[in-house]
């Protein structure tokens, strides 16, 4: 009996994640273009409006900080969409589906490269639209497109995706978004408990934790966290075949 | 294409929980033929099924569908399979139309155009989401995609409850059409008996995991019968003659599994004829022999 194309099953799969997973990517679509609308308005402001007439040494702390959420923040919620692949294990998991899936000629593999290679062109697609938008505020600044730019990117999305992998594994586990919720905030917090008591402690020191050092870690660990996206990517989409493979007892 | 004789064939299946064992099972559903797999809530029906779709393992025995090995050739058996469940399996956000790019690339044999014709002759709207279909519209959209790409061998687990009768009977027409393909095939679990009796050909029934009856319908209705008598009459038939009798304070309803033997052995009763619900109720209580 013939069987349908592998790719025509790979569209067809990807097409069912993109339309589950859809809300994830319309809300982080418009929370990247709210942030690019309200980067341009602080900046038209610190040019010439209210925040022009600061004094030069609050000008001096408010043009810091507005640098990184000009560059920073829109990429930031480009990111976000990779949520996407953790709603659409949570919608699986209700219902019947996975007993509907268990008849169906596909087997576990394609469902769990359908969703990982929905990922990676959500990811692909966020990184060059945040290229593009670097490179529309280095031409506006007359600085063209820094390397810290992208370093940074890579590394947020190095960190949201791990967030949405580990999200949408443990929703199959726990067979509920909201356990795995709780799970990954739980991870989440454990993560970030030493970079905060550091960040604290060196507060109080000449050697504060400031942005410029963040951008410089990155910058300093750029060829890596491209392959450690890879890995993510790649154990990710293992844990979900196995996960997708398991039978009921 | 295989040839093969019989649409699906389990043979000996074993399947062990805490509390609960399927036992030994075996019977054949004839290709060309519908199957009523019937049993009260917690017999073993939607077990079978499982194991048949490979949700859960299986301890001992085989299962073949289409002349293929259930295991070993998955993903060929489950191009022409199609299953329906009780309740709807698709997301609620889809619509018949989100479900038809998604089908159209998962089977082979998608039929687009007999997929948009059966929603037309269901009324099913296309670009409607599902979580706004009521019961008997979501029944109808599963059965639409599960006859839309060429499936031989429909299973279909406890489809028809809680829908009413009016779309029980649409869903009922539409198989006797299926049929009229004599190589495609339906195995029907369901508690409705009275479905079944409209519809099936043969006939499992399963209780507390074990097959208790499995053959032709006809056949089945025409062995067994119901002996309404008297206290007196009953005490007079031999408990080996008899699958369960109920009592109440009038007299005796005795299901009797030959009902020629009955009328030949007990010339001054009354055999009737019966259902297969009766005999459902009867071989349900077979333990206790005697009950009210």
């Amino acid at each position: 009996m013939k069987q349908a194309a592998f790719g025509t099953r790979l569209k067809s799969l990807m097409f069912r994640e993109f339309y589950l997973g859809r809300k994830d990517l319309i809300a982080s679509l418009v929370m990247s273009v709210l942030m690019i609308v309200m980067a341009f308005l602080l900046k038209l402001s610190f040019e010439y409006g209210n925040l022009a007439k600061l004094s030069a040494e609050n000008l001096e702390i408010v043009e810091e900080n507005l640098q990184v959420y000009i560059c920073y923040l829109p990429a930031f919620a480009m990111s976000v969409a990779g949520t996407m692949i953790s709603t659409s294990a949570a919608r699986d998991e209700i219902g019947l589906w996975h007993r509907f899936r268990c008849s169906t000629p596909a087997a576990p593999q394609i469902y769990a490269l359908a969703k990982y290679a929905c990922l990676l062109l959500v990811i692909l697609t966020g990184m060059v639209l945040s290229i593009g938008y670097f490179a529309l505020i280095g031409w506006m600044d007359g600085n063209g497109i820094q390397p810290e730019y992208i370093a940074v990117m890579i590394a947020m999305q190095l960190l949201f995706t791990s967030g949405s992998v580990l999200m949408q594994v443990m929703t199959m586990v726990f067979r509920s978004m909201d356990k795995a919720g709780i799970f990954v905030t739980g991870v989440g917090f454990c993560a970030a408990i030493p970079f905060v008591y550091t960040a604290t402690v060196r507060a109080e020191t000449e050697d504060p934790i400031d942005f410029q050092k963040i951008e410089e870690f990155c910058v300093s660990v750029l060829p890596l966290t491209p392959l450690l996206l890879l890995v993510v990517i790649g154990i990710g989409f293992l844990v979900t075949w196995a996960l997708l493979k398991r039978r009921e007892k | 294409m295989m040839e093969y004789e019989n649409a699906i064939e389990i043979s000996g299946v074993t399947k062990r929980y805490d509390g609960f064992t399927l036992d030994n099972i075996s019977f054949s559903v004839p290709k060309g033929s519908i199957m009523g797999f019937i049993g009260q809530n917690g017999a073993g029906k939607t077990t079978t099924i499982k194991a048949l779709l490979n949700i859960i393992p299986i301890d001992g025995g085989s299962m073949k569908m289409l002349g293929m090995d259930h295991i070993t050739h998955e993903y060929e058996i489950k191009e022409q399979l199609a299953a329906v469940f009780d309740e709807m399996p698709f997301h609620n956000d889809f619509t018949a139309n989100g479900l038809n790019t998604v089908f159209k690339g998962l089977y082979h044999s998608w039929n687009e155009e007999q997929f948009f014709g059966y929603l037309d002759r269901f009324a099913l709207p296309r670009k409607k989401k599902i979580k706004k279909f009521s019961k008997g519209m979501k029944m109808k959209l599963q059965i639409a995609t599960a006859l839309s790409h060429g499936a031989k061998l429909l299973v279909m687990d406890e489809a028809t409850t809680g829908l009413d009768p009016v779309v029980r009977n649409e869903i009922l027409d539409i198989f006797r059409e299926y049929l009229q393909d004599d190589t495609n095939s339906i195995l029907m679990s369901s508690h409705i008996t009275s479905d079944l009796e409209k519809i099936a050909d043969s006939v499992t029934f399963i209780d507390k995991g074990k097959i208790l009856l499995s053959g032709y319908k006809d056949e089945i209705l025409e062995n067994h019968g119901v002996v309404k008598c008297t206290k007196a009459d009953f005490a007079q038939i031999a408990a080996e003659d008899f699958i369960s009798a109920r009592l109440n304070e009038f007299g005796a309803e005795v299901m009797v599994a030959d009902r020629a033997a009955c009328k030949k052995k007990y010339s001054g009763l009354l055999v009737e004829k019966t259902t297969l619900e009766e005999i459902m109720l009867f071989y349900v209580n077979r333990e206790k022999k005697e009950w009210s």
